[in-house]
């Protein structure tokens, strides 16, 4: 048995999922990483409004049947006397982030933003 | 050559009065003559080329004495110089010298004479003349007996008076001539169901069928051997059948199906035989047995569509009146063969009750009865499904001669049996034929022997012979009658009239491509006696001779050479004939050859045409073919794992990189197919299996399913990549114009895009046309700039996916999370 240390440790703001149905991409292919996905926000009726690029995504927020608890992995080195085994040498602790209990779905599809650009008319 | 004149032996004259020679025949000399045009010379008697008439010639014919010694009285072309006057003429041909005497030339009458056989007739033009005189001048005659003897009652007087008078009793005769006008065919020919000669079996059979009907027409119960489809009591009609045929088999038994509206499962009847077997004798003597007016249509009439249909539907829905007897009719269509295809289409329309949709459909309530010679003529495809085909055999030679015998003592005419059964030969047991030329006989002369039919008049059948007629003769060797005592004098024994006989038959069939074919296709099936193989040597070497003949003619055109290839069917027939009747089948491994050799042609060229340069250089299609396919296929069905190839070692994954190469360099792919026992296979893509697939051995499966679907794979990806590589060269070389064709592509925004891509393009336009980067480059970076700065804000774009849940669910092991 593989014994696992877990520290409950949540963060105090809420967390949310956002489920998309397709794919986010770059141009030119880019990594997506420390990429701003677009922006988010909520009209008078509280249901939510992505703009992911030129797209205008809407969509709902559904309650999660079963929280899904986010977990972050620490490993710690440990200096052993034996240096064969490398696995050991290493401990894991997980610690409890955030649960998130709602997401936001956008299973709609996208509907353009037109920009009409000054330059077009030169 | 001695044959001929062996059959010509003999002629027999037996009376005085056949030998007529006519006092009228005078000669023109055209430029055989030596000046003397004008003087024309008398000629009784010109003797026909090949029998010379001459006081040395010891050449004898059996003439009657007295005939000759009359004829030699007369002739006046003479090979010695004769006393008197004479003038001398030379064949312009031959050069030999001929002496003609003079005579005076105030009596003459003209007519002229061929002297030379034109070829075209069989016999000399002056013999055919005094023949017919001769027959003429005998019918009257005759006339004047039969004249006489209604008259009289009196034979004996009246036949002595005969060979006198002639003008007197040609005037009496024109009332006589009415009544011996009707031919013998009409005159005897069948009123009753017993008379009939043909098959009992296709009698029978036919007049079942025509039983069938009768429910439909007359009312009444269904004839006990009908099927009915609503029970099926198969047994009894079983037994019922058995006991009329000998050679029931089920199929005989559906034949006499009834259809759900009582109507027999076939509504037509199609007789089918070679001409002059009494096909529309029976069906108008059956028709008429069974209770009906027969209506005949035959190729004499109107027979286009619509007149089809009209005559159709006259006679299956109206009663005669003509006759006043209120007889349903029955429709018989002779030579059906030969009517148009599109009458034959409303035909079986009518029959099936298809076609006319919007009419109420009226159902077929009367029999229709086909006669046709030419059971496989194309217009009869539609029809053979819906009708009761039956063909006619030969009529038995017993059966007929009995009949010609019985005819033979109504006409008062003397006659042996063997001397009947000889004439039924001849004509192929052609009853018309027999019942024609007895007539015509019977004007000649009152006693029918085997000389008078072998002799003149009853020639071979000018029937137009058919490749197997040709193909059975050549195989089957006729019986020699060794028996009879006469069997020298038959003219059909002797290995030159066989000789002639296979040549005359082989002329007249033609189509010598399609008939030595068939000969060598079946030739090796006859059993010969040749210890030596000698005969399967010549034979071949006949097959040989012909190839070349044939390969010179086409291509050089000499067509007279074609004279040659009837003996061919000759030269078999002293080599291979046999007293069995031969196991004949159609030719078809040439054709069956030659398309083959053109599939395979074609396979070849396709995988040539997809070969990479490089590796096609060096090939020929026959090495290639020849010497490399077989090993191929073996080369690139190397033994291996079919499974993942991230598992393959370096080595193996060598070696499939290097099988894909020589795959591609080849053009060989793989591709699935449906296979013949439903599972999907994978085969080679230009089907080069069946380059090297011989008959005898079996097929090779080298490589498992897994491992060729895997290479398919690796083959398209490999090619995929090379395409992409080639392209990728080639935009490098010039990008310019590449670019112009290939806007951008990425993504839904369309809109956008468009509008980068005009920007881009004029980028590069510019600078192509200036050949100059830096004169624009000011502008240039000015555009990127705000490019760069218009994308900024849209650099992440988000692509809908429709319908589908992208959820990705990943396996994790524990391990990772340690």
């Amino acid at each position: 048995m593989v014994e696992l240390s877990v520290r409950y440790n949540p963060d105090s703001k809420e967390w949310i999922i956002i489920e998309l149905q397709g794919s986010v991409e770059t141009y030119n292919s880019l990594p997506l990483k420390d990429v701003g996905l677009g922006d988010l926000h909520y009209n008078a009726n509280g249901e939510p409004l992505l703009i992911l690029g030129h797209h205008l995504l809407k969509g709902k927020i559904v309650n999660l049947s079963n929280p899904i608890g986010v977990f972050a992995k620490q490993t710690k080195k440990q200096n052993s006397t034996l240096s064969d085994s490398i696995t050991d040498d290493v401990t894991c602790d997980y610690e409890v982030v955030a649960l998130v209990r709602k997401k936001i779905i956008f299973a709609t599809r996208p509907k353009p933003i037109l920009v009409k650009y000054e330059s077009d008319k030169d | 050559m001695c044959a001929e004149f062996g059959e010509f032996s003999h002629i027999e004259f037996s009376n005085d009065e056949n030998i007529f020679v006519p006092q009228d025949i005078e000669l023109p000399f055209g430029n055989n003559s030596s000046g003397n045009e004008q003087k024309r010379v008398k000629e009784d008697y010109i003797l026909p080329n090949d029998v010379e008439f001459d006081n040395e010639s010891n050449f004898s014919l059996s003439w009657d004495t007295e005939a000759l010694l009359k004829k030699a009285r007369n002739t006046k072309v003479l090979r010695r110089c004769p006393e008197g006057e004479h003038m001398t003429v030379t064949d312009t041909d031959t050069g030999e010298r001929f002496y003609l005497r003079i005579r005076d030339t105030k009596t003459l009458v003209h007519t002229e004479i061929l002297q030379r056989r034109t070829g075209m007739l069989d016999r000399n033009f002056k013999d055919l003349y005094e023949e017919a005189y001769d027959l003429q001048h005998k019918r009257t005659i005759e006339k004047a007996i039969r004249e006489e003897d209604n008259i009289d009652l009196n034979n004996n007087i009246s036949r002595n008076l005969t060979l006198s008078d002639q003008p007197n009793t040609s005037i009496d005769t024109t009332q006589s001539l009415k009544i011996n006008s009707k031919l013998w065919v009409d005159k005897y020919s069948p009123n009753l169901y017993t008379e009939l000669l043909s098959d009992d079996g296709v009698n029978r059979k036919l007049l079942k069928w025509l039983k069938l009907w009768d429910p439909i027409v007359f009312g009444g119960d269904t004839p006990k051997y009908a099927k009915n489809t609503q029970n099926n009591t198969n047994n009894n009609n079983n037994k019922i059948e058995n006991t009329f045929q000998k050679n029931t088999t089920n199929e005989n038994v559906d034949d006499f199906t009834l259809d759900d509206t009582n109507r027999p499962k076939y509504k037509l009847a199609l007789l089918c035989g070679a001409p002059g077997l009494g096909k529309t004798t029976l069906a108008h003597v059956i028709a008429e047995h069974a209770g009906y007016d027969v209506v005949e249509v035959n190729a004499s009439d109107d027979r286009s569509p619509e007149a089809f249909t009209s005559r159709i539907e006259a006679t299956t829905q109206t009663l005669s009146s003509i006759t006043n007897r209120h007889r349903p009719q029955c429709l018989i269509l002779d030579e059906i063969d030969g009517a148009p295809l599109n009458s034959i289409t409303v035909l079986v329309n009518t029959v099936t009750g298809k076609g006319k949709k919007n009419k109420s459909i009226q159902l077929l309530s009367r029999p229709i009865i086909c006669i046709c010679n030419d059971l496989y003529a194309n217009a009869l495809r539609q029809l053979k499904p819906v009708a009761l085909v039956l063909h006619f055999p030969q009529t038995a030679t017993t059966k007929l001669s009995n009949r010609l015998g019985y005819i033979c003592s109504e006409e008062m005419l003397h006659s042996n049996i063997t001397a009947l059964m000889m004439l039924c030969e001849r004509s192929g047991n052609d009853i018309r034929a027999c019942l024609n030329s007895l007539q015509f006989i019977s004007y000649q002369t009152k006693d029918i022997s085997i000389e008078v039919i072998s002799s003149k008049v009853v020639d071979r059948k000018d029937a137009n012979k058919g490749l197997f007629d040709l193909w059975k003769e050549v195989f089957h060797l006729p019986v020699n009658r060794k028996r009879r005592p006469d069997a020298k004098s038959l003219p059909n024994t002797g290995s030159t009239s066989r000789f002639d006989k296979i040549y005359l038959t082989s002329l007249s069939a033609g189509e010598y491509e399609k008939s030595t074919m068939g000969i060598f296709e079946n030739f090796l099936k006859q059993k010969v006696q040749d210890s030596y193989l000698e005969s399967g040597r010549d034979a071949l070497e006949w097959i040989a001779f012909y190839d070349r003949l044939n390969n010179y003619i086409l291509t050089s055109q000499r067509y007279s050479l074609m004279a040659y290839f009837p003996y061919i069917a000759v030269n078999f027939h002293f080599l291979y004939s046999s007293p069995k009747l031969p196991y004949l089948s159609y030719p078809v491994k040439h054709s069956e050859n030659v398309q083959n050799k053109a599939k395979q042609t074609q396979i070849l060229q396709i995988l040539t045409d997809g070969i990479l340069p490089y590796t096609r250089a060096y090939l020929f299609p026959t090495t290639l073919n020849m010497d490399i396919l077989p090993y191929l296929l073996t080369i690139v069905s190397p033994a291996m794992r079919p499974i993942n190839t991230q598992l393959y070692s370096p080595r193996e994954k060598n070696q499939l990189s290097e099988l894909v190469d020589t795959m591609i360099s080849y053009n060989l792919t793989y591709k699935q197919q449906l296979g013949l026992n439903a599972q999907y296979q994978y085969v080679f893509d230009p089907p080069v299996e069946q380059l090297i697939h011989f008959a005898g051995l079996s097929s090779r499966e080298y490589l498992s399913y897994g491992a060729k679907q895997l290479i398919a794979r690796e083959v398209d990806v490999e090619k995929m990549i090379r395409a992409e590589r080639l392209s990728t060269r080639h935009n490098k070389e010039n990008k310019p114009q590449e670019v112009k064709k290939s806007g951008p592509i990425l993504g839904s925004t369309n809109l956008y895009k468009s509008n980068a891509k005009s920007i881009e393009e004029h980028r590069y336009i510019a600078k192509d046309f200036f050949g100059r980067i830096i004169d624009t480059s000011n502008s240039n970076h000015n555009i990127q700039n705000t490019l760069q700065r218009k994308y900024s804000k849209f650099f992440i774009r988000f692509r809908y996916n429709e319908g589908v849940t992208d959820a990705i669910r990943r396996q994790v092991k524990m391990k990772d999370f340690m």
